[in-house]
C-alpha cells in the first residue's frame, strides 16, 4: 500500500460521488454544462494530489516568510533565511544532535 | 545537486537530479542490485522517471511553485499598498520572463493560465516582446522546432517585436520580472535599470548581493530563490515521504548545495 500512487485509493470514489451529485442536480431540473460536469466528476489523480499539497505548502511558506518580514522589518530574503535556520534549529532541539 | 542525509539507519545520501532523470533510474537500479532484499530502493534517489517510481507532476513543479509564490505575495494587502497595485489579482499584471527552459516555460504557462499577461520572454539570442501577450504554447513549439526564438511572430500579432540580446531584458517595464535562467544576471551594472515592482527568483542566485542592496533601496520586492523555486525540491522530498512513511526516518540535516 505504501508504494501506491497518491489518489489511487480515492479517485474512483470521488468520481462516482461527483457523478451522483450531477444526477441529483439534473433530476431536480438544474441544467449543467458539459464543462461543469467534467469539473465536478473529475477525481483527483496523483498529479492533482501533488499539486494541491504543494500549493498548500507554498502558500503556507510564503505567509510565514511574509509574517517574519513584517515582524523583523527585513527583506523577504532575510526572512526566508531566518525561517529556514529556525526550522533547522528546532529540528535539532527536538531530535537531538546524536551522533 | 542536493543531498539529504538520513540518520544512521539509512546511511545512504539521496541524490537530486540536475537535469537528466534516466541517470536516476540507473542509480536506483544499481543500488537495488547491490542491496538485494532492501524493500525501499525506490527511495534512494528522487527525480526518477514516472514509469520507474517517480512522482507525476515533477517537471512542472518548480514553475508551478514560482507561480504560486507570486500569487501568494500579490495577495498580501500590505504589499499591494506598498507597490500601488489596486488588487492582488494576476489578471492585468504584466510579466517578463527570462529563460524558456523547464522552469521558464512552466512558469509562463501557469502565470498565463492564472490570468497574467506575459509580455516578454527573453532567451539566449534575444527577446520576444508583445504587450498584448505572448502565446506561450506556440513559442515553446517554435523553439522545439527551430532551437531559437528568433523569427517567432506570435501568431502574426502586429504588436510583436524582437529585441536583440544586446538590449537585455532587465530594463523592460513590467509588474513582475522572473529571471529563470542563470545566476548573477541582475548585478551592479543593471540593477538601477530595473523597472519591475516584484522580482521572483525562479533561477538560483540571479541577483548579486550588490544588486540586492540597490533593489531594496528602490523598494522593489524580491521573492528569494530559497522560497520561489523551492517547489521542485519539495516535490523531491515528497517522493521520499511516499516510500518512507512506514519507517521512522529521522532527517537530521537538509543540506542543499548547487552544482
Amino acid at each position: 500500500m505504501t508504494g501506491m500512487r497518491l489518489g489511487r485509493l480515492t479517485r474512483r470514489f470521488e468520481e462516482s460521488h461527483g457523478r451522483h451529485l450531477v444526477e441529483v442536480l439534473e433530476s431536480n431540473g438544474i441544467a449543467i454544462t458539459e464543462q461543469q460536469k467534467r469539473n465536478v466528476i473529475a477525481g483527483a489523480d496523483e498529479e492533482t494530489h501533488v499539486r494541491s499539497g504543494l500549493e498548500d505548502t507554498m502558500i503556507a511558506a510564503c505567509a510565514q516568510v511574509m509574517a517574519i518580514s513584517r515582524e523583523k522589518n527585513c527583506t523577504l530574503r532575510d526572512a526566508a533565511y531566518i525561517k529556514a535556520l529556525e526550522d533547522v534549529a528546532t529540528s535539532y532541539r527536538r531530535g537531538g544532535t546524536w551522533p | 545537486m542536493g543531498t539529504i542525509e538520513g540518520s544512521g539507519r539509512v546511511s545512504d545520501s539521496i541524490t537530486l537530479p540536475h537535469i537528466y532523470n534516466k541517470q536516476q533510474s540507473w542509480i536506483r537500479d544499481t543500488y537495488a542490485q547491490l542491496n538485494p532484499g532492501h524493500m525501499f530502493t525506490a527511495g534512494c534517489v528522487t527525480g526518477k522517471p514516472v514509469g520507474h517510481g517517480g512522482i507525476r507532476g515533477r517537471e512542472s513543479a518548480t514553475g508551478l511553485g514560482v507561480s504560486f509564490a507570486i500569487q501568494a505575495v500579490l495577495s498580501e494587502p500590505l504589499i499591494q499598498q506598498q507597490l500601488g497595485f489596486p488588487s492582488g489579482s494576476m489578471s492585468g499584471k504584466t510579466f517578463v520572463i527570462q529563460g524558456f527552459g523547464n522552469v521558464g516555460y512552466w512558469t509562463s504557462k501557469f502565470v498565463a493560465e492564472a490570468g497574467g499577461n506575459v509580455i516578454a520572454i527573453a532567451e539566449r539570442d534575444g527577446t520576444i516582446y508583445d504587450e498584448t501577450g505572448i502565446d506561450v504554447h506556440a513559442l515553446k513549439h517554435y523553439m522545439n522546432q527551430h532551437g531559437t526564438v528568433v523569427g517567432f511572430d506570435n501568431n502574426g500579432s502586429s504588436s510583436c517585436q524582437f529585441l536583440p540580446k544586446e538590449a537585455g531584458f532587465v530594463n523592460l517595464d513590467c509588474d513582475i520580472l522572473v529571471p529563470a535562467a542563470l545566476e548573477n544576471v541582475i548585478n551592479i551594472h543593471n540593477a538601477h535599470d530595473v523597472r519591475a515592482k516584484i522580482i521572483a527568483e525562479a533561477a538560483n542566485g540571479p541577483i548579486t548581493a550588490d544588486a540586492d542592496e540597490i533593489l531594496n533601496a528602490k523598494g522593489i520586492i524580491v521573492i528569494p530563490d530559497l522560497l520561489a523555486n523551492s517547489m521542485g525540491v519539495s516535490l523531491f522530498f515528497s517522493t521520499l515521504i511516499i516510500y518512507f512513511n512506514s519507517l521512522t526516518l529521522k532527517i537530521e540535516t537538509i543540506e542543499l548545495t548547487s552544482f
